[in-house]
């Protein structure tokens, strides 16, 4: 007879022992599992993210977002709820470039860079709202001299 | 549904957008020093500004039972001018005691200028000297990648300072990864115009996780939503997400990241 030290339960032999053993490590099974996955499906994600932005793999992601509590939706579920959204969306683009173009006026690097940002749309890769900003931002990397304006105009001045 | 508002500039709000923010759920607003939108004259310009969002906003806030809490800087958009900008610095020390003050914010650039960076870098040497949290406004559009860029490699050389401690706010898809790959926090800005959408938001969250991110209204005179947190969790209910999952992202982050702060407690907390 002996009694464990952190439960208090008294155990008769060696038999029973080895049952309240098996009975410990079933019932701390969901934290061992947790404990053992959970630095892998980081570590999995890190890569993912460090090679190609997004992680690696679907099921990476899945099982990483569940570990995390983040719930992603099917893509049927998706188009269900911003579909139409989107359509209005781009709509308003074509309308607005039309508009533009209705326009008599000189020539403006807007324009270049938000034709040139569109152009980001046709892409097959799953980083377009990134490479759309992108094709708006400034890619020098030098600190400017000075500034001129407060402001900023949404595009640089020398992509188009 | 409760949430913290990391960043909102409430001397520019209505009394009825503390009456929604409090129905809505809020339990503690942060405001970090702002640009007025138009240049103060003087550094005695700035020591009544701080004044004000360490001694009058508190008690605006707390006549709707909400805590309010502060960050002092002189915001990049005035950091052109580094004369005027040293004079400010030099004031900043004697507010960094009061109650109410978290750290050093909102601090960074604007058009990512020599002048703006070597103000930066004065800010970033005060936080060090004093240990005190950082709030780091980056720029604006198409200035936003690159002073981005240029904002992390100024922190990170800067050895005494410890990522942990500094949230890099107004992130989107082209710079989240630049933020979180060098271990700082990063806040996503929700913007009816410019900055992040409440779904472009929640696509970061559902791409790079919830670990160290927060998101705020950054509401001032501007185009800006005081509601925008809790309505992007609606969203994030929309798109299924786990109540404890929108809780972590809109109340357990920030008080996580502000806690780092000894000052920063809330009534149900204490």
């Amino acid at each position: 007879m002996f009694t464990h030290k952190l439960t208090g339960i008294e155990i008769a032999n060696n038999q029973m022992k080895r049952q309240f053993v098996i009975l410990i490590v079933f019932l701390a099974r969901p934290s061992i599992w947790f404990l053992f996955h959970s630095g892998r499906l980081d570590r999995g994600i890190d890569d993912g993210i460090r090679r190609n932005g997004i992680p690696s793999s679907a099921n990476t992601l899945r099982r990483w977002l569940d570990a995390m509590q983040v719930k992603m939706m099917k893509r049927q579920q998706i188009l269900d709820l911003y579909f139409m959204d989107a359509r209005s969306k781009l709509i308003d683009l074509a309308a607005f470039l039309d508009r533009v173009d209705r326009a008599d006026g000189e020539p403006d690097f807007r324009l270049g860079a938000f034709r040139k940002a569109l152009s980001e749309l046709n892409r097959e890769k799953p980083d377009r709202a990134e490479s759309v900003l992108l094709a708006f931002s400034d890619p020098t990397s030098e600190p400017a001299p000075s500034a001129s304006t407060k402001a900023a105009c949404g595009a640089w001045p020398e992509t188009a | 549904m409760r949430f913290v508002e990391p960043h909102g500039h409430m001397v520019s709000r209505v009394t009825d957008d503390y009456i929604d923010m409090v129905t809505a759920g809020c339990e503690a607003v942060c405001e970090p020093a702002f640009w007025a939108g138009f240049d103060r004259s003087s550094a005695q310009g700035f020591y009544d500004y701080f004044c004000q969002l360490t001694e009058h906003e508190p008690k605006r806030a707390a006549k709707f039972g909400l805590p309010h809490f502060t960050w002092l800087c002189i915001n990049p958009k005035e950091s052109e001018n580094v004369k005027l900008a040293e004079e400010v610095l030099a004031i900043i020390p004697q507010f960094l005691e009061r109650p109410t003050v978290l750290g050093i914010g909102e601090i960074g650039l604007n058009k990512n200028t020599r002048n703006e960076l070597k103000v930066l870098e004065q800010h970033i040497d005060l936080a060090a000297r004093t240990d005190q949290l950082i709030l780091v406004h980056t720029p604006h559009l198409e200035d936003k990648r690159k002073g981005t860029r240029l904002i992390v490699d100024a922190i990170k050389s800067e050895s005494r300072i410890r990522p942990e401690r500094v949230i890099i706010d107004h992130v989107e898809e082209h710079t989240i990864r630049i933020a979180l790959d060098a271990g700082f926090w990063a806040g996503m800005t929700l913007y009816p115009e410019s900055k992040c959408t409440a779904p472009r938001a929640i696509d970061l969250v559902e791409m790079y996780g919830n670990e160290r991110l927060w998101m705020n209204s950054a509401c001032d005179w501007g185009v800006s939503v005081p509601l925008a947190v809790p309505r992007t969790a609606l969203e994030m209910r929309r798109r299924e997400h786990r109540p404890d999952a929108i809780d972590k992202l809109i109340y357990q982050n920030p008080v996580r990241f502000l806690s780092q702060c000894p000052k920063f407690k809330l009534p149900a907390a204490t």
